[in-house]
C-alpha cells in the first residue's frame, strides 16, 4: 500500500511541477531507476547479498524523490511550473507516502498523549483523560502501556489532565473523526503542506530567486526535521506554519494575518509565547501600541502560568554555561545537533553572522525567536528530550532556511551536495526505522553507535556530545567559532572530507582515553544498563552498567593508570587483567584508580558485589 | 583553465586514493582495489567536466560500504552500484567527444577487467584494451558506452587469438550492410553455436543494433556488476537462475568415473531429493550428453555441466552449457570470478536409497561428482 503510493505520487508530482520535453526526460529517467532497481533486485539471491528489503525500497524511493526534486531545480525555469500552491500539493502527496512509513511502530514520545486528548474530547467532550487510561485497548494509540507523564495535572476530584496544551487535540478532530490515527497525522501533515506553501510565499516575497528556491526547497520540506515532523503528532509543524505566517503578516502589516498566526502558535505550545512577546513588540509601530499589547499579554501571561504546568521559576535564564553547552549543542551535537541531524540549516547559522546583509524577514523571524532561544538553551533537555531531533527549533527552520537561501548562491557546490547526500541518508534512514528517531540521551548517536558496533572500537568519541561532555565538543566548539568568524566557503573541503574519513577511520578503531561503560562498543556479557532504557528524563543521569558477580566487560583501553568512576551499595570487587580490585561501597558516585596492564582489548570481571560502573579515565 | 582543473583532480584523486587505502580493511581483491576504483571515478570526473562537487562526493560515498559493511557480497555490490552510477552519470553529462568516449571507454575497461590485479595478464589486456578502442574509434562515438563495453566484457582472452574479437567486431561496424541484416546473421549463428560462441554473438548483435533508451537502465544495472565482472561475462543470465544451497544441504563429495556407482541412504519421511552435482574434466561434453544416472534418470550436460568450465581459462574451448538451475556458489572476483557450475536436480518421493551411476562411455579422467544432497 505504501509502495503504491509512493508509485502514485511520484508520478503525480512530475505532471503538477515539470512540463514539455523536462517531463518526457524525466520520466525516462525515473522508468530507468525502476528497470535499474529491479534489475539489481534479481541477483539478489543468486549473490546471497544480505540486505533489508524493507530499507532498499525506502532508500530508492528517497533517492529518486530526492533526484525529481533535483532534476526540478536544475531543469530551465521554461520547463518547469512552479508556484506556491503546486509546490505544497507536491509536498502533501509526499507526505501521504511518509504516513504509513511512520506508522511502522506505533506512535512515541508525547504523541500518544495528544491524541488521548483528541479522543477525550471527541467521545466525553472534555480533558479528563482518566477514563482513557482506562481504557487504553479502545484507544486509536495503538499503545496499552499508557501511564500519565510525569508532572501531569490532577483536578480536584480525581481528573486526569494532560500537561499538553489542547488546541492541537482540537485540531486534530476532523482528521481523527476521518480515518482516527492516520487521519490524526494527515492533519499534521495538512499543516506541513500550508507550510510549505507559506515558506515559498516567504521566500518570494524576500527576493529569494525562483531558482534557489526551488534548490532549497526539498531540503525544508523533505529534509529533517521537518519532514520527520511533518508525519507526527507533534505541534512543532503546525507550529512552524503559525510562525511563518505571523511574520509574513508582520511584514506586510496585515493583522488579518498575523494576530490569528500568533494567537494560534502560542495555542499550540505556550513557550512560544517568548516568540510571540517579541514579535508583537515589533508588530506595532509606535510605542504605545506596543505598552498596550504588553499590558494585554501580562494577564494573558499570568493565566497562562497559573493554569499550566510550568513554573515562574522557569523564566529565571540559566547560567552561562549551560547556555554555551545548549546552544553548541543545538549547533554540533552529534545526536542532536544541526550539524549532523539537518546540516543544510548550518547555512541558516552562519547567515546570522552575516547579519546587516540577510532579508528583512530572517532577521524579524531570528530575533522573535531570541528571547526563547535564551530560555530554551541553557535548559537540561535543550536537546528535545523523547522526540526526533530538533524537536524545540522546528518551528525556526524556515527561517534559517530563509538565511541558507540568500547565501546560496555564494555556497561552493561541495558543501550543498555533501549535506544533501547526508541528508538523503538521513532520511532513508529515519523512514526506515522510525523508532530510531528517538533515541536515547546517552551521547551517543545512531553512526558512532553503529560502527562502534561492527568495529567493537569507540566510534562515539569521535562525534561531538554535549549530551555527555566529551572532548570532540570542545574542539568542535572552537573550530565552528574561527570558522563563522572567517569566509569559510572559500576553503576547498572536498578536498579535506577524503582525508577526514580515513583519519578518523583509523583514529577511532584505536582506543581512547574515556571509556563509558554502557556504550555500545563495550562487549556486555551480563548485567544491565543504568538508568533503564526509557528513563523518564534519562539525560538527568550519569549513565553507566550494572554488573553484577559473574559478569564481565570487554573494551579497548590504553594501558597505564586509569580512573575509575562507579558507584556501589556495598563493597565489590572488580578484576581487570590480573590484578583485583576492591570498591568501596559509595555515597553516590566513588573513584578507584586501576592499572591497565596493556594497550588493547581489556577484560574487566565483577568477582563479588553489584556495581555501577560509569567510566574510567586514563590518566 | 582546463591545466587548473587537472591539477585539481589529480591533487583530489591522490588525497582520496591514499585516504581510501586505509579505510578498507577487508582483504578481497576489490575492497583492495579501491584506491584505483577512487581514481577511475576522478577521471570520470574530470572528462565529464560538469558538476565535480557530485563525483567528488561519489567518491566518499565508496568509503560507506567500506567502513559500514561487513557482509562481503553486499559491501562488493554498494561499491558496483556507486561506482556504476558515477560511470553512468558522467557519460550522461560528459561532452560528446571522441576523446571523452575513448577515456571512458579505457575507465570502464579498466574496471571491468583489470581487477584484480594479480589476475591480469597485461600484454593480452592491453591488447583487448586497444581493440576496445578500435571499436569505439570504428562507432565513432555513435555506440552507447555500456553496449560498447560489453564487447571488451565479452572477449576471452584465451586463447590468444580471441584477442582479435574486439578488432573483429571494428571491422564488423564499418562494413557498409544494413546492421540489421549483420544482425541477424550473427543472430542465426548464435542459435547453432556452442555457448562460448553464442556470448560472443550476442555481443555483437547489441554492438549492432543497440539504440539510447531504457534498456540503458539494464546495462548500467550489468555493470553495477563489475566486482563480478567474469559472472556477467560468462555466467549472465545463467547466475539468475542460481539457487543458493539449503541450510540443510548435507555435504557427499563423491565422484564416480565411467560406469561407477554409488549410493546414499534416505531418510525416512523424506518426499523430495534435491542433488547438487558436477562433472570434472567433461569440458568437452556438448549438451544433451548423459554424463550418468540417478535411480534411472539420465544426468545430462544442460543439467549439469563441469564445475569450472566457466573459469576465463576454460570458457571459450567449453563445449558445455550453465546448468538450468546452477548452485548460487560464485567463486573469485572482478573478471576472474566464475559460477561454480553444479546443476541442482530435483528428485521426487526417492526410494530408500539414491543410486548414482556414471555413464559407462565417458571418456578417460571424466567423472560424475555429487558434491551434496538436501532431503525434504
Amino acid at each position: 500500500m505504501t509502495l503504491a503510493l509512493f508509485v502514485a505520487a511520484s508520478i503525480a508530482s512530475p505532471f503538477l511541477l515539470l512540463r514539455g520535453l523536462a517531463l518526457r526526460r524525466w520520466f525516462a529517467i525515473y522508468a530507468g531507476a525502476w528497470i535499474l532497481l529491479g534489475v539489481l533486485a534479481l541477483f539478489v539471491r543468486p549473490l546471497q547479498i544480505q540486505i533489508d528489503p524493507y530499507l532498499a525500497i525506502v532508500t530508492f524511493g528517497v533517492c529518486v524523490t530526492a533526484a525529481f526534486f533535483a532534476f526540478v531545480a536544475m531543469t530551465d525555469p521554461i520547463d518547469v511550473r512552479w508556484s506556491a500552491n503546486r509546490a505544497a500539493i507536491v509536498t502533501a502527496l509526499f507526505y501521504a507516502v511518509a504516513i504509513p512509513l511512520m506508522l511502522r511502530t506505533p506512535i512515541d514520545g508525547d504523541e500518544p498523549y495528544y491524541l488521548l486528548e483528541t479522543e477525550s474530547l471527541v467521545r466525553d467532550h472534555d480533558l479528563d483523560l482518566s477514563n482513557q487510561y482506562r481504557d487504553l485497548a479502545h484507544s486509536a494509540t495503538g499503545r496499552t502501556d499508557l501511564a500519565p507523564e510525569l508532572g501531569d495535572p490532577v483536578g480536584k476530584h480525581g481528573e486526569q489532565y494532560s500537561r499538553h496544551e489542547p488546541f492541537l487535540a482540537l485540531l486534530m478532530i476532523p482528521g481523527y473523526l476521518i480515518g482516527k490515527l492516520a487521519g490524526a497525522i494527515a492533519t499534521i501533515a495538512l499543516f506541513g503542506a500550508l507550510l510549505a506553501r507559506s515558506t515559498v510565499r516567504l521566500f518570494e516575497d524576500e527576493g529569494i530567486d525562483e531558482n534557489t528556491t526551488r534548490g532549497m526547497f526539498p531540503f525544508i520540506m523533505f529534509g529533517p526535521p521537518i519532514v520527520f515532523y511533518a508525519a507526527r503528532i507533534w505541534p512543532e509543524v503546525p507550529a512552524a506554519f503559525c510562525f511563518v505566517e505571523a511574520v509574513r503578516g508582520v511584514r506586510q502589516r496585515k493583522l488579518g494575518r498575523w494576530i490569528p498566526a500568533l494567537l494560534g502558535l502560542v495555542l499550540l505550545k505556550l513557550r512560544f509565547v517568548l516568540v510571540a512577546i517579541v514579535l508583537l513588540l515589533r508588530a506595532f509601530r509606535k510605542k504605545w501600541h506596543a505598552a498596550v499589547a504588553g499590558l494585554i499579554a501580562i494577564p494573558i501571561v499570568v493565566v497562562a502560568f497559573t493554569g499550566s504546568v510550568h513554573r515562574w521559576n522557569e523564566l529565571i535564564p540559566g547560567s552561562p554555561a549551560a547556555m554555551l553547552r545548549g546552544l553548541f549543542g543545538l549547533l554540533l551535537d552529534g545526536a542532536a545537533g544541526i550539524l549532523f541531524q539537518a546540516p543544510i540549516y548550518v547555512l541558516g547559522v552562519i547567515a546570522i553572522a552575516r547579519w546587516r546583509t540577510m532579508p528583512a524577514a530572517f532577521r524579524l523571524g531570528i530575533a522573535s525567536a531570541t528571547l526563547y532561544l535564551i530560555y530554551l538553551v541553557p535548559r537540561s533537555e535543550w536537546h528535545g528530550g523523547w522526540s526526533p531531533p530538533l524537536r524545540y527549533i522546528v518551528f525556526l527552520m524556515p527561517f534559517l532556511a530563509l538565511g541558507a537561501a540568500s547565501l546560496w548562491q555564494r555556497i561552493a557546490a561541495g558543501p550543498i551536495v555533501a549535506a544533501a547526500a547526508w541528508t538523503i541518508a538521513l532520511v532513508a534512514h529515519g523512514m526506515a526505522y522510525p523508532w530510531r528517531l528517538f533515541h536515547i540521551q546517552n551521547g551517543e548517536n545512531v553512526v558512532g553507535e553503529t560502527l562502534s558496533t561492527i568495529w567493537y572500537s569507540d566510534f562515539s568519541r569521535l562525534f561531538p556530545s554535549f549530551i555527555r561532555m566529551n572532548f570532540a565538543a570542545i574542539v568542535a566548539s572552537v573550530i565552528v567559532v574561527i570558522l563563522i568568524a572567517i569566509p569559510w566557503w572559500r576553503v576547498r573541503w572536498m578536498w579535506i572530507a577524503p582525508a577526514v574519513v580515513a583519519v578518523a577511520f583509523v583514529a577511532g578503531r584505536r582506543p581512547g582515553n574515556r571509556i563509558e561503560f554502557e556504550d555500545a562498543h563495550v562487549i556486555h556479557r551480563g548485567g544491565e544498563l543504568y538508568p533503564t532504557e526509557f528513563q523518564v528524563q534519562r539525560f538527568a543521569y550519569r549513565g553507566g552498567w550494572v554488573v553484577r558477580q559473574g559478569d564481565s566487560l570487554s573494551f579497548l583501553a590504553r594501558e597505564g593508570a586509569s580512573k575509575l568512576q562507579y558507584s556501589a551499595p556495598a563493597d565489590s570487587i572488580i578484576q581487570i587483567g590480573r590484578d583485583a580490585y576492591v570498591l568501596p561501597a559509595t555515597k553516590g558516585y566513588g573513584e578507584v584508580r586501576v592499572t591497565l596492564p596493556h594497550s588493547g582489548r581489556i577484560e574487566l570481571h565483577c568477582l563479588g558485589g553489584t556495581v555501577n560502573l560509569d567510566r574510567m579515565d586514563h590518566e | 583553465m582546463r591545466g587548473s582543473a587537472v591539477a585539481e583532480w589529480v591533487a583530489y584523486a591522490i588525497v582520496a586514493a591514499i585516504a581510501g587505502h586505509f579505510v578498507t580493511l577487508f582483504p578481497t581483491p576489490i575492497d583492495r582495489a579501491l584506491p584505483f576504483v577512487i581514481v577511475l571515478m576522478c577521471v570520470c570526473g574530470y572528462v565529464a567536466e560538469r558538476f565535480p562537487a557530485l563525483f567528488q562526493i561519489a567518491v566518499l560515498l565508496l568509503f560507506v560500504p567500506a567502513i559500514f559493511l561487513a557482509d562481503e557480497h553486499t559491501r562488493l555490490l554498494a561499491y558496483g552500484v556507486i561506482a556504476a552510477g558515477t560511470f553512468a552519470f558522467a557519460v550522461a553529462v560528459a561532452p560528446n567527444t571522441l576523446r571523452g568516449w575513448l577515456t571512458f571507454t579505457v575507465v570502464g575497461v579498466l574496471l571491468l577487467r583489470w581487477i584484480p590485479f594479480s589476475q591480469v595478464v597485461v600484454w593480452r589486456e592491453v591488447v583487448v584494451l586497444v581493440g576496445a578502442i578500435a571499436v569505439a574509434l570504428a562507432a565513432q562515438a555513435r555506440l552507447p558506452a555500456p553496449h560498447l563495453l560489453a564487447v571488451a566484457l565479452a572477449t576471452p582472452i584465451f586463447p590468444a587469438r580471441m584477442l582479435l574479437f574486439p578488432f573483429f567486431v571494428a571491422v564488423v561496424l564499418l562494413i557498409p550492410v544494413p546492421r540489421i541484416a549483420t544482425a541477424g546473421a550473427f543472430a542465426v549463428a548464435a542459435c547453432f553455436a556452442r555457448y562460448s560462441i553464442a556470448v560472443l554473438c550476442v555481443v555483437v548483435i547489441i554492438a549492432l543494433i543497440s539504440r539510447p533508451g531504457l534498456l540503458h537502465a539494464i546495462a548500467i544495472a550489468l555493470f553495477a556488476l563489475w566486482p563480478w565482472s567474469g559472472i556477467v561475462a560468462r555466467g549472465f543470465p545463467a547466475i539468475l537462475f542460481a539457487e543458493p544451497a539449503f541450510a540443510n544441504s548435507v555435504p557427499v563429495w563423491m565422484a564416480a568415473g565411467r560406469g561407477q556407482s554409488l549410493s546414499i541412504d534416505v531418510p525416512p519421511d523424506t518426499h523430495a531429493v534435491t542433488i547438487t552435482a558436477s562433472a570434472s574434466n567433461a569440458t568437452a561434453l556438448k549438451p544433451g550428453r548423459v554424463v550418468g544416472w540417478v535411480d534411472g534418470k539420465p544426468i545430462r550436460i544442460g543439467e549439469i555441466a563441469d564445475f569450472g568450465f566457466m573459469r576465463r581459462e576454460h570458457f571459450f574451448a567449453s563445449r558445455n552449457r550453465p546448468p538450468r538451475t546452477p548452485l548460487a556458489d560464485v567463486h573469485e572476483y572482478g573478471a576472474s570470478a566464475w559460477l561454480h557450475t553444479a546443476g541442482r536436480i530435483r528428485v521426487s518421493h526417492p526410494m530408500n536409497s539414491l543410486r548414482f551411476t556414471a555413464a559407462a562411455d565417458l571418456p578417460p579422467g571424466t567423472r560424475l561428482q555429487i558434491e551434496a544432497v538436501e532431503f525434504e
